[in-house]
């Protein structure tokens, strides 16, 4: 991997909250998404790159040069907030020529450039409204137009999208992430939102209280997290219980009341006697069907609903599960149920 | 428990009303323009706008950084300069104008000359312009200026083009403020600067001296210039902070 940036032993002190000692890398060109739950310190970290806060130890390096000391308008890092943070007094060109300005002297250059992001943007009609007359999805792209206008070497992005609709949140994520690939800027997302990070993400960082818990790719990170808090956070469920039978590509796994299961993925070397963790996604829970094994049966202790589906929060044997269903399969409180999930979705770690 | 209350309001506007207008029954009309060019008013006049406008432009400033420091940063000792600037407005003015006297009081040179004037004004009307300020520095969303950094803005480029025109209302209410209080001051200026007669005679040390000498007429025509600049002054507040609302 090309490091593009590179956030080493940061420590950052802010009051009684610490961040501490957060390394990782980015690859020029991509997108990195910080998750965490609020308070976690997501945002302390995105303003620390930016050059707003002063870390107390470690170093950050962009393209190889250290730019822990330089002020942030010697960094060339934009900042988009979750409110957008337009300027009031000045309308939506201004806006976007604000930071052309500086490095541009020409007008009729700033001006070209500005008209062409914001076609871009689909924002040109705009050009000549009050920052303040827009819907929150308009300013989201004038706040965009104006971070990518100067041409950042770095684009943080701050739970960019918790401030728009459903519909809006939808589309600005398609066109965030075609932009920024299509430009190439590398790109720092703090969300707390899986969604968000589903959707943007190429490398996720989970961080909690203060601490980096895992990094890894979308696919690592959302379905065999290594860090527990990561996978509550993040839904996993883990079943704990012993091999039975090592074959080539499968696992005879005994869970709870001796059932056996049958796992496809596996990471560890596991042996016959060892004890094993299971890790699968509550959307890959399904009522018993066709499959004959990989099967539990469970009491339902709790059911919230989420639009056309339900989340069930299941006892099975004394292990707590949770399963989406949808809505159809709603079971009331208490009912007895019969799950299983197919071997390709379960992944085994010793 | 409506009617009440605008009955309660009526009768206060109205007995307010009463009393602004009674200065307009007082004075003796035949006698005005006399009065209003004597010697004494013109001076009282000038030596009043002249010191304001310089407490103002010193203290515009002096509050500007002053409230800006107390919004934006963390330092020691933030909380006592908080309480030592809002202390000044609960006092009576007389007792400015007593600590200024004993604290500045052996500078020869300064007590009771028109540089008295200017240090009394300053000392009433700065904590009332760091108050206004302070209030609208604090609407300012500080992630404004990190947006504008962000872009390339030095820090005191940011604080130009990005702070003080988003606070422009707060900066008008503070400039109109400042020469308000500054061109009211009484208290302060009577005791710092001493009242005399034509060297430290501002607008209303001369109303006093005219109320002692028993020059009513005189007093009256002078309170009367005095409301104007005051009714100036709030219409120009006002409009300010109605804007901002």
């Amino acid at each position: 991997m090309n490091t593009y940036l590179l956030v080493e032993n940061l420590t950052v002190k802010r009051g009684n909250f610490e961040l501490k000692g957060i390394t990782f890398d980015t690859p020029r060109g991509s997108i990195t998404v910080i998750l965490g739950p609020s308070g976690s310190g997501k945002s302390t970290l995105l303003e620390t790159v930016a050059g707003f806060i002063k870390p107390l130890r470690g170093s950050i390096k962009l393209e190889g040069e250290d730019i822990t000391d330089l002020p942030p308008e010697k960094r060339k890092i934009a900042v988009v907030y979750q409110d957008f943070a337009l300027f009031p007094h000045l309308n939506v060109f201004e806006n976007i020529a604000f930071g052309l300005k500086k490095l541009e002297k020409n007008p009729f250059r700033v001006k070209k450039e500005v008209l062409k992001i914001a076609k871009e943007l689909k924002i040109d009609h705009l050009l000549k409204r009050s920052a303040h007359t827009l819907s929150g999805g308009e300013k989201q792209r004038v706040a965009l137009a104006r971070a990518l206008a100067v041409r950042p070497k770095l684009l943080l992005l701050d739970e960019p999208f918790s401030a728009l609709d459903p519909q809006n949140k939808g589309l600005l994520r398609t066109l965030i992430r075609k932009l920024v690939k299509e430009r190439g800027v590398t790109t720092l997302c703090v969300t707390h939102d899986v969604t968000d990070a589903q959707n943007l993400g190429e490398q996720i960082i989970v961080l909690a209280k203060g601490e980096l818990l895992e990094k890894g790719t979308p696919q690592e990170v959302f379905f065999k997290p290594k860090n527990p808090f990561v996978a509550r956070f993040l839904e996993v469920n883990t079943l704990e219980g012993r091999v039975l039978r090592v074959f080539k590509n499968l696992l005879e796994v005994e869970v709870a009341n001796g059932q056996t299961w049958e796992v496809s993925s596996f990471e560890g070397d596991p042996k016959e006697g060892d004890k094993v963790l299971l890790l699968f996604r509550p959307e890959f829970v399904k009522p018993c069907g066709n499959f004959p094994k990989n099967r539990l049966r469970c009491k339902v202790k709790g059911v919230t609903y989420g639009g056309f589906f339900v989340k069930l929060f299941l006892n099975c044997s004394g292990r707590e599960i949770k399963a989406v269903f949808p809505l159809r399969e709603l079971k009331g409180l208490d009912k007895e149920i019969c799950i299983e999930v197919e071997k390709e979705f379960i992944h085994a770690r010793r | 428990m409506r009617r009440f209350s605008v009955l309660t309001a009526s009768a206060v506007g109205f007995f307010f009303t009463l009393l602004l207008a009674s200065i307009l029954f007082s004075v003796n009309w035949e006698n005005f323009l006399d009065q209003l060019l004597s010697e004494e008013v013109i001076y009282s006049v000038k030596l009043s706008l002249v010191t304001s406008l310089v407490s103002t432009a010193v203290v515009l400033p002096l509050s500007v950084f002053t409230a800006y420091a107390l919004v934006r940063f963390n330092f020691p000792l933030k909380r006592f300069l908080k309480v030592v600037l809002d202390l000044p407005m609960f006092f009576p003015e007389l007792l400015i104008g007593l600590l200024l006297l004993l604290s500045l009081g052996r500078f020869k040179g300064i007590v009771f000359t028109p540089y008295a004037v200017v240090l009394a004004q300053i000392s009433v009307s700065l904590p009332f312009a760091v108050k206004v300020l302070y209030t609208s520095f604090s609407q300012v969303d500080y992630r404004l200026e990190m947006v504008a950094r962000s872009l390339g803005y030095s820090f005191a480029e940011t604080f130009l083009k990005v702070t003080l025109p988003i606070a422009k209302v707060g900066l008008l209410s503070a400039l109109v403020v400042a020469f308000a209080r500054s061109f009211g001051a009484f208290g302060a200026v009577l005791v710092f600067a001493g009242g005399v007669y034509m060297k430290t005679e501002t607008l209303p040390v001369g109303i006093f001296l005219n109320i002692s000498y028993g020059n009513l007429e005189r007093a009256t025509v002078m309170g009367l210039i005095l409301m104007a600049v005051s009714l100036a002054c709030l219409l120009l507040f006002e409009t300010f902070a109605g804007k901002n609302r």
